[in-house]
């Protein structure tokens, strides 16, 4: 596929046709997972590269596992908040309230659970784990964040809030702390 | 460990561990998916260069406020007593041009571009035809067409001759103008980056 853009520069046009070549089918697969619906997939897909496009600059490099994740963050963003639409939901999950211990001796984990822990991050839901991975591991501010996720920055707060007491929770539960 | 540094910690050993299963998912689908991607492909471009256009306007607004700005120049030298005498009455500004567009067609202007250069819309205005062209290499070229006897006020502006026709440029680090009069329209052309690409449009138009 071609695109006649204009890039910043010829780097960022390269990079843009390579995450889009790459990455499309897969992008296309998560989002038609959450939707079930061909098109509503495609918009989702399209708003995501929307998103990408503007956001290049967090693309250090394409074809790492980490830009497919973060790729991957973004779609399944779009297509929850098509859905969320589509199904005029009235409650979010994450609207659940979550009991939090807030003296839980996180500091005397060894780094050697971590790996094991970071399978939990996996029982977050969407909508608490896309904010929290684009802040832990793409270090944007929350700011940033809002704005890739379109919510307020008061949302992406609430939600990385809860996405570690959620965790904070599941540790102490499965470390046995 | 912190708690934010554990959280970090966590975060990318997820991101890591999912990372690897997904660039392995996508080289799987970029293999055996079978389905017809054309329309995302469609759509795709039609965002970027929506995106791109909206990027490139205010340079044609700058364009148009630089002419708009001559011709103001040039109307109160005119009605300067003691500078009228130095204008020669052929270069005073003439605003002639009639509410209509001059051209109502895209076919127009394809048939003037070099190849290598493609016409995708057509945008009117008063008195004025916008052609959006794009070159091979993905450069934005808007050409604006005017009836010939449209503002010629042209005092900021560096005087050029290409291939026998008298122009007129400017060329900014962020955008470039190339405006000339030929087969009865005045044609201004901006761009971005190359001032190169409109003098060989430019060559294409005059023949």
């Amino acid at each position: 596929m071609a695109f006649f853009l204009s890039f910043s520069s010829e780097d960022d046009k390269i990079k843009f046709e390579y995450l889009y070549e790459k990455y499309k089918r897969l992008l296309y697969k998560k989002a038609y997972e959450i939707v079930r619906d061909n098109a509503l997939a495609e918009d989702a897909v399209s708003e995501a590269y929307f998103r990408v496009y503007k956001n290049l600059g967090k693309i250090d490099d394409p074809a790492s596992g980490k830009s497919a994740a973060f790729l991957v963050v973004i779609v399944k963003n779009a297509a929850l908040t098509i859905l969320k639409k589509r199904k005029d939901q009235t409650k979010e999950i994450d609207d659940i309230d979550i009991p939090y211990n807030a003296d839980i001796e996180l500091k005397l984990i060894s780094k050697e659970r971590i790996d094991e822990l970071g399978k939990l991050v996996g029982q977050l839901s969407e909508n608490l784990r896309q904010p929290f991975l684009l802040s832990y591991v793409y270090d944007m501010p929350y700011k940033r964040i809002a704005e890739l996720l379109n919510l307020s920055e008061t949302a992406v707060t609430v939600r990385i809030h809860r996405a570690r007491k959620k965790l904070a929770n599941l540790i102490e539960k499965e470390a046995g702390i | 460990m912190k708690d934010d540094d554990l959280f970090k910690s966590i975060a990318e050993a997820y991101t890591e561990s999912e990372a690897q299963n997904l660039l392995a998912e996508a080289d799987m689908l970029n293999m055996t998916d079978k389905k017809d991607y054309s329309e995302l492909d469609k759509r795709i471009k039609k965002i970027t260069e929506k995106k791109n256009l909206g990027r490139f306007i205010p340079y044609v607004s700058l364009a148009a406020s630089i002419i708009a700005l001559m011709f103001f120049v040039r109307m109160f030298n005119f009605n300067t007593p003691k500078e009228k005498s130095d204008i020669p009455s052929s270069s005073l500004p003439v605003f002639e041009a009639s509410e209509q567009p001059p051209v109502d067609n895209i076919e127009f202007i394809r048939a003037k571009l070099p190849s290598g250069y493609m016409a995708d819309s057509i945008k009117f205005d008063v008195g004025e035809t916008l052609f959006y062209v794009k070159s091979r290499n993905g450069n934005d070229i808007i050409i604006s067409v005017k009836d010939k006897n449209a503002l010629t006020a042209t005092d900021l502006l560096e005087k050029i001759t290409v291939d026998g026709v008298t122009a007129y440029g400017r060329s900014q680090s962020d955008y470039n103008l190339l405006t000339f009069k030929s087969d009865g329209y005045t044609f201004t052309l901006t761009n971005m980056y190359a001032q190169n690409e409109l003098i060989s449009i430019m060559k294409k138009i005059i023949v």
